[in-house]
This record gives C-alpha cells, structure tokens and sequence, in this order.
C-alpha cells in the first residue's frame, strides 16, 4: 500500500508587504476551503531553522510555493533545504493581470485584495491538482 | 549629534503553528504604534537579502519567534552572524501567563487578543530595554 503524498504549500510570510499577505490569505484558502485533504501548510522559517520534520516533509513531497513577490525569497528557502519545488506562483505576477484588485495595506487586503487572495487561491489549488496527477502519474 | 539607531523586529511569522500568527500580528501592531522600531522581512532576510542582513549587523534586533523551535534566532545568527539583542518566545509567554494557546493559524479570534497584548507589552518593554542599553 502506498501512502497518498500531499501538496507542501510553502508561502511569504513577509511582513513588509501587501503582496506578501495575499500569499498568505491565498495559502489559507487552498489549505482550509479548496483543497483540505490534498494539502498540508509548510512552515518556512522552519526549514532555514533545520527543524528536521519540516525539512523531511519537504524533501519527500512536492512543494507549492506562492511567492509575494519578484524577490522569490520562499522559492530560494525552499530550494536552500533541497525541497521538491514542482510548481511556483508569484503573486506580483497574478496582480499584472489584474491591476483593478490592488490590496489595501499590509494588515488589511480590503474587497479587492481579498478578491486577489481567492484567484491566487484557484490559481493554486489547479496547480495542486496538476502536481498530484503527475506525481501518481510518476508512481513518485 | 548622534543618531539614535532604530531597533530591528523579526517576526518568526511561522505559517506552520498558531503562534507564528500571533507573533505576526503583535509585532505588525508594535510598528503601527512606534516609529522607532522597524521590521525586517525575515524570508527576505534568510534568501540573501543584503539589505536586511547589512541592517541587522549595524543595529540592534528583537527576534518574535512563535515556539521553542526559535528558528527567528537561528536564522539570524546563521545568516547575519549577529545575536539578537533579545528574543521573545509565544509559547513560553503563554506558558508562563497560562494563556489559552490560540486556535487559528489564518485569523486572530476574540480570545486571542488578550495574548496579543501581553507580548505587545514584551515587545515594547525588551524595546525599551534595548534603547536604554545601546
């Protein structure tokens, strides 16, 4: 019997920018509302920190970064701990396309950054679904 | 005249645990109310980020880590080759002040504030601290 591998969903936790909050609230979308039972919320400091079971869960299952912005400081973390990188989505990006759904402040998305926040979300749990296909595709 | 250095925040801001959430908050709170902290983002900081690796070395920081686990601390003595001047751990304030752990790593709920607080009332105490020594 092979155990089901989950989505490690690794996002900014930055604290200085607006982009880095809708990371987040995208994170918690997938991982509580879209795809709770396919994801898993990866602690990102923990893997610079060595914390072993992080560090472990991220090596032996793909990771899903949502990056804040074009700095890609989640995705360099990730990388640093030999994490299993299979798909990556910068929030700078997904506002391009959507330039009306500014957020508000750091500490409040706002209508519209929330509305950001859910698109990145989708965006996310399509490239969860993306990842697991391939990877029981794989046998991986 | 001499110009007084700001005092650097590192948040852990752990996505993995409720606390990193409170740490998150409490110091996002702390620099809203005082314009003689600053933070540093701390992913930025552990991809390479010369900038906040050059602030850290030249001013004094407070690392807010979420639990015992300090990977704040470590980070910043393992890639800014300084110590934090002093370090704040949630899970020991509500160890010690046997606060209800909080529930929600995505949302501060009502019950959270009352810790939210208390490691405000750290913060800026350890800050006041820190000025007074530097």
């Amino acid at each position: 019997m092979s155990i089901e591998k989950k989505v490690a969903v690794a996002v900014c936790t930055g604290m200085d920018q607006p982009l880095a909050t809708v990371s987040r609230y995208a994170g918690y979308h997938v991982l509580e509302k879209l795809r709770p039972e396919k994801t898993v919320l990866l602690c990102t400091p923990a893997l610079i920190g060595g914390v072993q079971e992080d560090v472990t869960f991220a090596k032996e299952n793909p990771v899903l970064v949502i990056d804040g912005c074009g700095e890609k400081c989640c995705e360099k973390i990730v990388n640093e701990a030999n994490g299993q990188v299979k798909a990556v989505i910068n929030v700078e990006d997904v506002l391009k396309e959507h330039k009306d759904l500014q957020p508000e402040s750091r500490a409040k998305l706002g209508p519209k950054g929330m509305k950001l926040a859910e698109i990145v979300g989708e965006l996310a749990a399509r490239k969860v679904d993306e990842i697991l296909r391939d990877v029981n595709k794989d046998g991986r | 005249m001499k110009i007084k250095p700001k005092i650097g925040l590192i948040a852990c801001s752990g996505e993995g645990l409720c606390e990193g959430m409170i740490s998150r908050v409490a110091t996002r709170r702390i620099l809203e109310e005082r314009d003689d902290v600053v933070t540093i983002c701390l992913p930025l900081f552990l991809a390479g980020g010369q900038e906040e690796r050059d602030f850290a070395k030249d001013n004094p920081c407070i690392t807010v880590d979420g639990c015992d686990k300090m990977c704040a601390v470590k980070g910043v003595k393992m890639y800014g080759k300084v110590h934090p001047k002093s370090s704040i751990v949630i899970s020991e304030i509500i160890r010690k002040g046997k606060h209800s752990g909080p529930i929600s790593k995505s949302r501060i709920e009502p019950e959270d504030e009352k810790l939210v607080h208390e490691t405000m009332k750290i913060i800026n105490k350890e800050v006041d601290r820190v000025k007074e020594e530097e």
